[in-house]
């Protein structure tokens, strides 16, 4: 029987857990930690990265390293706060069908 | 008739009975299939967890340790010029060497960083700089990583070369 995973998806960092036994139970990621940075990136060979790994070669690639995501979900481009916000983040934000597209 | 039309509620009765019986039979099992499948992962876990505690024990001691690493590798930098050569500051440098021996004989391996391509699974860049090195390669290392056990105890904190403008 597959496995329900239920993710805490937070602003900066993010935590798993599955049911074991009736009680949620954390799962560490592959570095062994019970959190990831909610960090995802592209790096200039294509490759993806996820969480500690995007987290680590921020500096050089600001530009395709997507961060504090969370803030901008489910809201609006055109909402004042959002546009706000959209001036201080390195990577580009782009309008989408009534949503938002980074 | 009366005596019929009651037997034959009753036994609507017994058959409604005999249904939700069934059903949380079926229930209850699915429950025992779903417990037993969480205990065999449940004790598959600790087994390797158990294993990995190890490890992770030697790890957690050896990643204090390296602290005490960086600061004599700091100390060995900045010796002042006119006791370079001292007997005792050589010493010094000896028992910094007997530590590193040490901690490298546990299996711990330290990341080879300058000059090579930058790869976020061993390095963090710090900052980037414009330089006459191809793009991406690591520049400086500000304070050495280290693998113990297939992992990484803790990555490369390095400056890395940036394209020119």
């Amino acid at each position: 029987m597959g496995k329900i995973i239920g993710i805490d998806l937070g602003t900066t960092n993010s935590c798993m857990a599955v049911m074991e036994g009736g009680s949620p139970t954390v799962i560490a990621n592959a570095e062994g930690n019970r959190t990831t940075p909610s960090v995802v990136a592209e790096t200039k060979n294509k490759e993806k990265l996820v969480g500690q790994l995007s987290k680590r070669q921020a500096v050089m690639n600001p530009e395709n390293t997507i961060f504090s995501i969370k803030r901008l979900i489910g809201r609006s481009f055109s909402e004042k706060d959002v546009q706000e916000e959209i001036k201080t983040l390195p990577y580009k934000v782009e309008k989408a069908d009534g949503g938002v597209k980074p | 008739m009366v005596k019929k039309q009651k037997t034959i509620n009753k036994k609507q009765e017994e058959n409604l009975e005999l249904e939700n019986l069934m059903k949380e039979r079926s229930e209850l099992t699915n429950l025992v299939k779903r417990t037993q499948a969480d205990f065999v992962n449940f004790k598959n876990r600790i087994e390797q967890e158990k294993k990995d505690w190890i490890k992770f024990g030697e790890g957690s001691v050896i990643i204090e340790l390296l602290g005490v690493l960086d600061n004599f590798g700091s100390a060995a930098r900045h010796v002042p010029e006119d006791i370079k050569d001292n007997d005792w500051v050589t010493g010094i440098k000896n028992i910094e060497k007997q530590f590193e021996e040490i901690v490298f004989s546990k299996g711990l391996v330290r990341i080879d960083a300058v000059g090579k391509e930058f790869d976020p699974n061993f390095h963090e860049a710090i900052f980037s700089e414009e330089s006459d090195e191809p793009e991406g390669t690591v520049l400086e290392v500000f304070s050495e990583g280290y693998i113990y056990d297939d992992k990484v105890l803790r990555p490369a904190k390095v400056k890395v070369a940036k394209g020119k403008e």
